[in-house]
């Protein structure tokens, strides 16, 4: 069965910028760990401290790259309190940001700017079964969704998923979440172009009577 | 001395060319001179009848096929684009070119009978295809599916596609190295025929060697006094572009890579050695990067056998099945009609038409030895009592 939600991130985003993120993700992990952890001017705690924020601020500026050379709008907002900038992405009814989080399994923290941003996906709040009942996208504007991104539990120097989430309006849980692997996957299967299925019409017709005697058949 | 009445020499020339023996070897098999052979072939002597019979014994075709008169409709071996001109001996050439003559003779009954779809092949009015370009060529590739209906997917069954235009396809054993496949536009009978090797397992391969020779069927209505090279290359880069149109494998193309090419066979059925030429002609692949694809090509042993060789299916030609069923079942004509009507082998026909073998004649279960105990070894020398018969 097709989910709208899903449609709507194959046909939104383009293949290049999906393309880029996870060709960029496995280095951002490397660089960060190495930055943290290979400096004589500190101690591992120090480091475990940083390799967040180094993974963040490498991140961040990545998201937005891949954003420009896909041809998106995308820029920096200041938090409401002035003290921290994050970076947005548009994408036709998209708009996203990033976080990172432990598991895949988890929800992002609590932040001022994310439920603001998430109050557009009220839509997807309707009690019914979405199954049974999808959400109906054509009228809706915008759609809040974050690209996350996981580092292995027993390996942090390494990305063990990443994948685009769409959370309901409170940011408490995630209504669709669609890794980049298997979005780069629907998106190639949406342009491969379709098998050129053959009819088939190599039948025989069998001659009237009269066209035979006229073409001079001469076998009865 | 008595001979065979109406026997027509040069029918046996061509019922010997067909089985691809030399004059001196069914002269031995026959057991008369190698000038007897000669002599009938000329129409200087005929056979008497005990070696009419052998004749046709040892030919596998019935004795009315030798006194068949000659049919002006027969076309010479010119206009037919070998594969290649140097391995393949002249003697396979002559081969295909007798069966080929068949399956049109065989076509022509048919037709009076019955109406087989018209041929609809895109007519480009190429005059000289010595100056096409290879340019020329993606481009009417690229038109012929325009012309077709067809968008720029993998196309499901190609021979079907090709019966379904109108040309007449035949898969038979061809039984030469070098030589998998052939074609010819008949200015007479109006129809385009494709003669596929039976011989190679292979249903990619196949596939290409079906489109290559609906390119010269294409580009290369007329070929007089043109360098067979440049006509192979030019076929070579027609079924290329057919099989494998720029726009649409490029995009599905994750990494000119052989493990790349070998996700796409199975949606493609394109061998990956030609995924390879592909890329090589759309300049994704260098010279040096095609080189080495080559060698570890080579290393996986890919050159033998292709990963999904043995299991994707060979396409198989359908309407001349399907004519002879129609003439049976409609009571046009009746199975011992056909044999009459057409003088080759039962097993001639069922394999030019693919028909199940046994057909036309119903030779019963086949009779094996049975794996006894008291089995002579292969190659055991059975005594003769008596010693040897005097002559």
């Amino acid at each position: 069965m097709s989910n709208p939600l899903v449609e709507l991130m194959v046909g939104e985003l383009p293949a290049s910028f999906v393309v880029a993120l996870q060709q960029a993700l496995p280095n951002i992990y490397q660089e960060a760990y190495q930055q943290a952890f290979s400096q004589p001017l500190w101690e591992k705690s120090e480091g475990r401290y940083l390799v967040g924020h180094l993974r963040h601020a490498l991140f961040e500026a990545q998201f937005r790259n891949a954003a420009r050379e896909a041809g998106l709008k995308t820029g920096l907002t200041r938090v409401p309190i002035g003290s921290y900038e994050y970076s947005y992405v548009r994408a036709g009814k998209l708009f996203l940001t990033a976080s990172a989080l432990p598991s895949e399994d988890d929800i992002v923290r609590p932040a001022f700017f994310r439920q603001q941003h998430a109050l557009v996906n009220h839509f997807l709040s309707n009690p019914t079964l979405p199954i049974i009942d999808p959400p109906d996208l054509t009228s809706v504007d915008t759609i809040y969704g974050i690209v996350i991104h996981v580092p292995y539990a027993e390996d942090k120097a390494q990305c063990s998923y990443a994948g685009i989430a769409i959370p309901n309006e409170g940011t408490t849980e995630w209504v669709e979440q669609l890794s980049l692997a298997d979005l780069s996957k629907a998106q190639a299967q949406a342009t491969q172009a379709k098998p050129e299925t053959t009819e088939d019409r190599a039948h025989p017709r069998k001659k009237d009577e009269g066209q035979r005697k006229k073409e001079g058949s001469g076998n009865e | 001395m008595i001979g065979t009445p109406g026997f027509v020499g040069a029918r046996l020339t061509e019922g010997r060319e067909a089985r691809a023996l030399p004059a001196s070897v069914l002269a031995e098999l026959v057991g008369v001179s190698h000038a007897a052979i000669l002599q009938y072939e000329s129409g200087k002597t005929s056979p008497r009848p005990e070696v009419m019979a052998l004749l046709a014994d040892r030919l596998n075709l019935p004795q009315a096929f030798f006194k068949r008169p000659l049919d002006s409709l027969d076309e010479s071996e010119d206009g037919i684009v070998w594969r290649s001109l140097t391995s393949a001996t002249k003697a396979a050439r002559r081969r295909c070119w007798r069966r080929l003559t068949w399956v049109q003779n065989i076509v022509r009954y048919l037709r009076e009978s019955l109406d087989l779809p018209e041929p609809k092949l895109p007519d480009f009015g190429i005059g000289n295809p010595a100056l096409l370009t290879m340019k020329d060529i993606e481009v009417f590739a690229s038109l012929t599916r325009e012309t077709w209906g067809l968008g720029v997917g993998p196309i499901a069954d190609l021979t079907l596609l090709l019966e379904n235009n109108g040309v007449i396809v035949s898969r038979l054993r061809l039984t030469a190295d070098g030589l998998d496949a052939f074609a010819r536009w008949s200015e007479r009978d109006g129809a385009p025929y494709i003669i596929l090797g039976a011989d190679k397992n292979s249903a990619v391969r196949s596939r290409y060697d079906a489109a290559h020779e609906f390119g010269h069927l294409v580009l290369h209505r007329k070929t007089a006094g043109l360098d067979h090279k440049r006509l192979e290359a030019q076929a070579f880069r027609f079924a290329s572009a057919l099989l494998l149109p720029e726009q649409s494998f490029v995009k599905e193309l994750w990494a000119p890579s052989l493990d790349a090419f070998r996700s796409l066979k199975d949606r493609w059925r394109v061998s990956i050695g030609a995924m390879i030429k592909r890329c090589e002609q759309l300049e994704i692949l260098g010279s040096e990067q095609t080189q080495r694809m080559w060698i570890n090509y080579n290393r996986r042993g890919w050159r033998q056998v292709e990963p999904l060789d043995e299991v994707l299916p060979i396409e198989r030609p359908r309407l001349l099945g399907r004519c002879f069923e129609m003439l049976v079942r409609d009571g046009i004509r009746s199975k011992a009609q056909i044999l009459v009507d057409l003088p080759y082998a039962a097993r001639d026909l069922e394999e030019i038409a693919r028909l199940p073998k046994g057909y036309f004649i119903d030779e019963g279960p086949e009779v094996r030895l049975k794996d006894s105990g008291t089995a002579r070894p292969a190659g055991s020398v059975v005594p003769f009592p008596g010693g040897r018969p005097k002559n």
